[in-house]
């Protein structure tokens, strides 16, 4: 239950933002939202019944960081605090934007510079923030915390269930709560949250489908889909997800078509991305040498989880990394794209890393530190092939 | 081993969260001289927001202790959205507002005013 209901909650709080291209009524939305939940509880994958440890490692975690989330400086606009900028340039921005208008207004982005807001980037998250928005019937930032964290709970509680597939069910809750610092990440307001849920639970589902449970195919289409629909980072993750596991790469063109889509919608409003213009190739010389010296002081999201995967893995590398090799190759070419867009920041690239490289690294934290569990796992039947 | 590795595990992936409430931490705020000008900055927008239509143009004339090294556009627009915002009233088109805030007014006809600033339309 606890599996359908992480499903069913990623897959409403999507299908409710596409709703405000058709309406912004509060009621209707309401109305729309009760019957997109229904019928993504019934898409939804079934899975074990949860015990109560399992159901305490999702919920516990989950309502820690809601109440961190609603800590008021953190939405405040009189704080001019530097690393809340991108809630007020990027997604809280836009959110508004669409609030105020009442609708989407991406013709208006268009006429804006390539400067701090991000304009090419796709728009679930003010969207869903809208969501939110329109059915407490005002422009609250400090829900938007607390919403970003069910999402988080949402993933938690589909890795708890693929940790249920392989562990103990005791096992499966420790397991949950290890990783819920990965599913629950700290920028609230910002891409980080939604993209996280979205394309680890893509992928954990991706992986399943990998180990037999061709049922998750469905769900893990639709996630990463979503994920590619949050920010470029998450098309990029759809890419990584194809050469990672080109067995059924092909199975997942819905995602394909729908970032297809993005893109046409996006190259003929003019919302273009600054990365790859003017002299890249310049650009990407220049910067290379210098990207050693932007992560130097940089931490690594949840660090300690992934030394204590390299740990676990470590104990038998050919075996644990054979078996693990989708989580690891996916987890290690999307970090190598980033590494290459650091390449190719028009921006001062020391900044750009200094900037981002914290909240970047959390989007791969959930796939190695799923990975690493893994290698603790007893065999206990024979191995999918 | 193994058991040390799960320990480790939910260690790891507890403290992030953990560290989060630490005990004592102020509140990171912002130099507090701030807040207060920052809050009347916000007041004076939303009166400009509620003043001006849609896809209006703003030139703001704001002291440069509020500029935010250019950034203050940026954070109009969040309080502003649906406008368009250039610095400085050097080059004012008729019909385009003039938001000036703690500034001296240039010549126009006073839309609004309030919270320290005025509204004004060429």
């Amino acid at each position: 239950m606890m599996f359908r209901l992480g499903q069913t909650i990623l897959i409403t709080s999507a299908g409710a933002a596409a709703l405000l291209f058709v309406t912004w009524s509060r009621p209707v939305l309401a109305v729309g939202v009760v019957i997109i939940a229904v019928l993504g509880w019934m898409i939804a994958e079934a899975g074990d019944r949860p015990t109560a440890g399992g159901v305490l490692a999702v919920a516990l975690p989950g309502v820690v960081q809601a109440m961190v989330s609603v800590r008021p400086w953190l939405w405040d606009w009189n704080e001019w605090l530097i690393w809340r900028r991108d809630y007020f340039f990027i997604w809280g921005y836009k959110a508004r934007l669409f609030y105020v208008e009442r609708g989407v207004v991406l013709r208006f982005l268009a006429t804006w510079p390539d400067d701090f807001g991000h304009m090419d980037y796709p728009l679930l998250v003010p969207l869903q923030f809208d969501v939110v928005a329109v059915l407490g019937g005002r422009f609250e930032p400090r829900m938007f915390g607390p919403f970003q964290t069910l999402l988080g709970i949402a993933l938690l509680a589909i890795a708890h269930q693929c940790l249920r597939d392989e562990f103990t069910p005791r096992e499966a809750a420790l397991g949950t709560l290890a990783l819920s610092s990965a599913a629950l990440v700290p920028w609230f307001g910002f891409g980080e949250p939604t993209l996280v849920a979205y394309a680890a639970s893509g992928a954990l589902l991706v992986r399943r489908v990998l180990r037999g449970h061709s049922r998750s195919i469905g769900p893990a289409v639709f996630f990463l889909a979503c994920a590619a629909m949050t920010k470029n980072e998450g098309m990029a993750f759809f890419v990584a997800v194809c050469i990672a596991a080109p067995r059924i790469a092909r199975r997942l063109w819905p995602a394909a078509a729908v970032i297809t889509a993005w893109l046409i919608m996006r190259g003929v409003l003019g919302l273009h991305t600054d990365v790859f213009a003017g002299h890249f190739f310049a650009r990407f010389m220049h910067n290379v040498p210098l990207i050693p010296r932007g992560l130097a002081f940089m931490p690594t999201y949840g660090s300690l989880t992934v030394a204590v995967s390299m740990i676990a893995i470590a104990r038998n590398p050919v075996v644990h990394a054979t078996r693990e090799r989708f989580l690891l190759v996916l987890a290690s070419i999307q970090i190598l794209f980033y590494l290459a867009i650091y390449a190719g920041t028009p921006s001062d690239v020391v900044s750009h890393v200094n900037g981002s490289w914290d909240r970047i690294s959390s989007h791969v934290t959930m796939l190695i530190g799923f990975a690493g569990l893994m290698s603790l796992r007893r065999p206990v039947s024979p191995e999918p092939t | 081993m193994r058991n040390a590795l799960f320990a480790a595990f939910v260690v790891a992936g507890i403290l992030p969260l953990a560290s989060l409430f630490k005990a004592g931490e102020p509140i990171p705020h912002s130099d507090p001289r701030w807040d207060a000008r920052h809050a009347e900055l916000q007041c004076f927008a939303k009166g400009v927001l509620e003043h001006t239509e849609s896809r209006s143009m703003i030139h703001y004339v704001l002291p440069e202790d509020v500029s935010d090294h250019g950034l203050v556009t940026q954070r109009l627009r969040y309080l502003v959205p649906g406008r368009y915002f250039e610095a400085g009233a050097a080059a004012v088109a008729p019909g385009q507002y003039i938001a000036a805030w703690h500034e001296p007014p240039p010549p126009g006809n006073v839309v609004w005013s309030g919270c320290g600033g005025v509204l004004l339309r060429r």
